[in-house]
C-alpha cells in the first residue's frame, strides 16, 4: 500500500517539478555556454577566474538576465519544494483530500510514511538537479586540462586520506537525513495545529518555532554526550579528516537525526490516530 | 460480535461548548436501507464521520461490523462524503485506477460502464469536470464497490430532480443487497420511497428509530409528513401572534 500511495503522491507533482527542473537545467546550459563565447571564465596557473561578467554590452546583459533567471529558479525551487512539503500534508491529509486518504484501508502510518518519502524523493531530486546545473554552468568553461587537473587532485587526496571517501558518503547520507527531518519537523508542526480547533495553521507555526527552540537544547546537549563518549578532541569541533574517531562522530549524528525524524513521526502518528478531527 | 451491522453506545461528540452528538445510542443491522434524518446541524454528518473515524467522539465507541473503525472497517466501507474529496489534477480514468488500487472490491468494468452512459471521457481531468458531474462521478465510483456498508452524506443535497432521480436510482441498482446503506439527508420525501428504517436525530439525540412500515402504520403518516410535524418550528412574523 505504501508504493501505491508514493505512486500517486508523486504523480501529482511529478510534472510540476519537472517542468522547473528542465527549466534550470536548460537555463544553466545556456549561460554556462554564454559564459564560454565571452570568454568570461579563463584558466590562469591552476585558478578560474571570473572576468568581465556583467558587461554593459549586450552579452553582459544577456549573461547577467541568465544569472538572474537560474537564481530565481533556484530560489523558486527552493521555495516551492517547502510550499510542496506544507501543502501536499495540510491539503492531502488535513484538508478536503483527506476525506479520501483517511477512509482508505491504510494506517495512519502508512500514510504519514507515503507523504514523508515522496517529499523527500521530491527535495533529493531538486537537490541533486541543482548540483547537476552548477557543473553545468562550470563545465564549458572549463579545459580538459584543467578537467584532468581537478580528478588528479582529487585522486591525490584520496590517496593521502583514504577515510575521507566514507566520511563524504556518510555526509551525503547527514545530508538526506537532515532533509527527511525538516519534512518530519513540519509534519509534526502541523499535526499539533490540528489538536486546535481555531487557527491551525497559526498554531502549526507556534509549534515549529518551539519544536525548534527545544531541539536546538535538546540538540546541544546531544552533540556533547557524543563528544564525551568518542572523545573527540575534547569538546572541541575541530576533527582531523584522518581522526580514526570521525566516523563514529558522524554515525553518532546521523544517530540524533534518526532519533529526531522517529520522535516527529510519533508526534504525528499519534495525533492522527487518535486525535484526527476532519471537521 | 453481536450480528449487528453498526453500533453506536454512548457516542458523544462536542465542538468547543456546542454538543454535535449526545450520547447516542443506535444499531443497525445488515441488508437495509437506512436514513439518518434530521434538519441542518442535528449531528447527521458528525455521526457518519464518527462511522469512518474521520472524527473521534468525546465519549462512547461506534463499531462496525464488530470492529472500532480502522483498517479493517474501511476496507468494507463505502463512503460519499458531503464534498468534493478528489485531487483536481487527477483524470476519471486516475480515479478509477485509484479506486482499484485501494479497494478489492472496486468494479472497475461497471465504473467505466457507468461513466460512459453518462457521456464521461475517462480521459477528462477532474477539473474540467461541472460540479454536478464530479458529483455523479464519485457517486459511481461509490456505488461500484461491493462493500458491506455504503455511507452516503447529503447524496442529493444541491442538485436539481432529476439529478436526484439519477443518483437514487444509481444507489438502488448498484449497491450490494447483502449490504447495509445508510443515507444522511433532510430531503426526506424524496428517498423516503427506497428506505426500510427511518432514524430521527435532532440536537444530537436519536429522537425515533423505525422501520418505515412501522411509522406509516403507527401514526398514519408518511415519514415526510412526520419528519415536519415533529422538526416543525414557528417562524417569527413580524411580532403578530404566532400562527400554526
Amino acid at each position: 500500500m505504501l508504493g501505491k500511495l508514493m505512486k500517486y503522491e508523486l504523480k501529482s507533482t511529478m510534472k510540476f517539478f519537472a517542468i522547473i527542473w528542465a527549466a534550470i537545467l536548460a537555463v544553466a546550459l545556456i549561460g554556462g555556454f554564454t559564459l564560454v563565447n565571452r570568454g568570461g571564465v579563463i584558466q590562469s596557473d591552476n585558478y578560474y577566474v571570473m572576468q568581465d561578467f556583467a558587461q554593459t554590452n549586450i552579452d553582459g546583459v544577456f549573461q547577467t538576465i541568465m544569472f538572474l533567471i537560474y537564481a530565481a529558479l533556484c530560489t523558486g525551487t527552493v521555495v516551492m519544494s517547502i510550499l510542496y512539503i506544507v501543502r501536499r500534508f495540510n491539503k492531502g491529509l488535513l484538508g478536503s483530500e483527506g476525506y479520501l486518504m483517511f477512509t482508505l484501508p491504510v494506517t495512519p502510518r502508512t500514510l504519514i510514511t507515503a507523504k514523508g518519502l515522496s517529499a523527500a524523493i521530491i527535495v533529493l531530486i531538486s537537490a541533486i538537479v541543482g548540483g547537476i546545473s552548477i557543473v553545468l554552468v562550470m563545465m564549458p568553461s572549463i579545459s580538459m586540462p584543467g578537467l584532468k587537473q581537478v580528478f588528479a587532485f582529487l585522486g591525490e587526496g584520496i590517496k593521502a586520506h583514504p577515510q575521507a571517501v566514507p566520511a563524504v558518503i556518510l555526509g551525503f547520507f547527514i545530508g538526506i537525513l537532515v532533509i527527511i527531518e525538516f519534512i518530519y519537523h513540519v509534519y509534526a508542526s502541523i499535526s499539533i495545529g490540528h489538536l486546535f480547533e481555531k487557527h491551525r495553521m497559526l498554531m502549526a507555526v507556534v509549534a515549529f518555532v518551539a519544536i525548534s527552540i527545544a531541539k536546538d537544547i535538546i540538540g546541544t546537549v546531544g552533540v556533547k554526550l557524543i563528544q564525551v563518549t568518542t572523545g573527540v578532541c575534547e569538546g572541541q569541533w575541530n576533527i582531523g579528516i584522518d581522526d580514526p574517531k570521525l566516523i563514529p562522530f558522524i554515525l553518532g549524528i546521523m544517530l540524533i537525526q534518526i532519533v529526531w525524524i522517529l520522535v516527529y513521526h510519533i508526534i504525528s502518528e499519534v495525533i492522527l490516530r487518535n486525535r484526527l478531527n476532519l471537521e | 460480535m453481536s450480528g449487528n451491522l453498526v453500533e453506536c453506545r454512548g457516542l458523544t461528540k462536542s465542538y468547543g461548548g456546542l454538543k454535535a452528538l449526545d450520547n447516542v445510542n443506535l444499531t443497525i443491522g445488515s441488508g437495509k436501507i437506512v436514513g439518518i434524518l434530521g434538519p441542518n446541524g442535528s449531528g447527521k454528518t458528525t455521526m457518519i464521520k464518527i462511522m469512518n473515524g474521520l472524527l473521534k467522539p468525546n465519549a462512547g465507541e461506534v463499531l462496525i461490523d464488530g470492529e472500532k473503525p480502522g483498517v479493517y472497517t474501511k476496507s468494507i466501507i463505502s463512503y460519499l462524503p458531503d464534498r468534493m474529496y478528489f485531487a483536481d489534477w487527477m483524470t476519471v480514468e486516475d480515479l478509477m485506477s485509484f479506486f482499484a488500487d485501494f479497494y478489492k472490491d472496486f468494479d472497475r468494468e461497471k465504473a467505466g460502464k457507468m461513466c460512459s452512459r453518462l457521456g464521461i471521457s475517462s480521459k477528462q481531468k477532474v477539473k474540467t469536470l461541472s460540479k454536478g458531474t464530479k458529483e455523479k462521478v464519485q457517486l459511481i465510483l461509490v456505488m461500484s464497490r461491493h462493500a458491506k456498508l455504503y455511507l452516503l452524506d447529503e447524496p442529493i443535497a444541491g442538485v436539481d430532480p432529476a439529478a436526484r432521480d439519477y443518483i437514487l436510482d444509481t444507489i438502488i441498482s448498484n449497491y450490494n443487497t447483502d449490504a447495509t446503506v445508510i443515507i444522511s439527508t433532510h430531503l426526506i420525501s424524496d428517498i423516503e420511497k427506497i428506505l426500510d428504517e427511518a432514524v430521527f436525530i435532532c440536537n444530537g439525540q436519536i429522537m425515533r428509530h423505525d422501520t418505515v412500515d412501522d411509522i406509516r402504520e403507527t401514526t398514519g403518516m408518511s415519514v415526510d409528513s412526520l419528519f415536519r410535524t415533529e422538526f416543525r418550528t414557528v417562524p417569527y412574523q413580524g411580532g403578530r401572534d404566532n400562527v400554526r
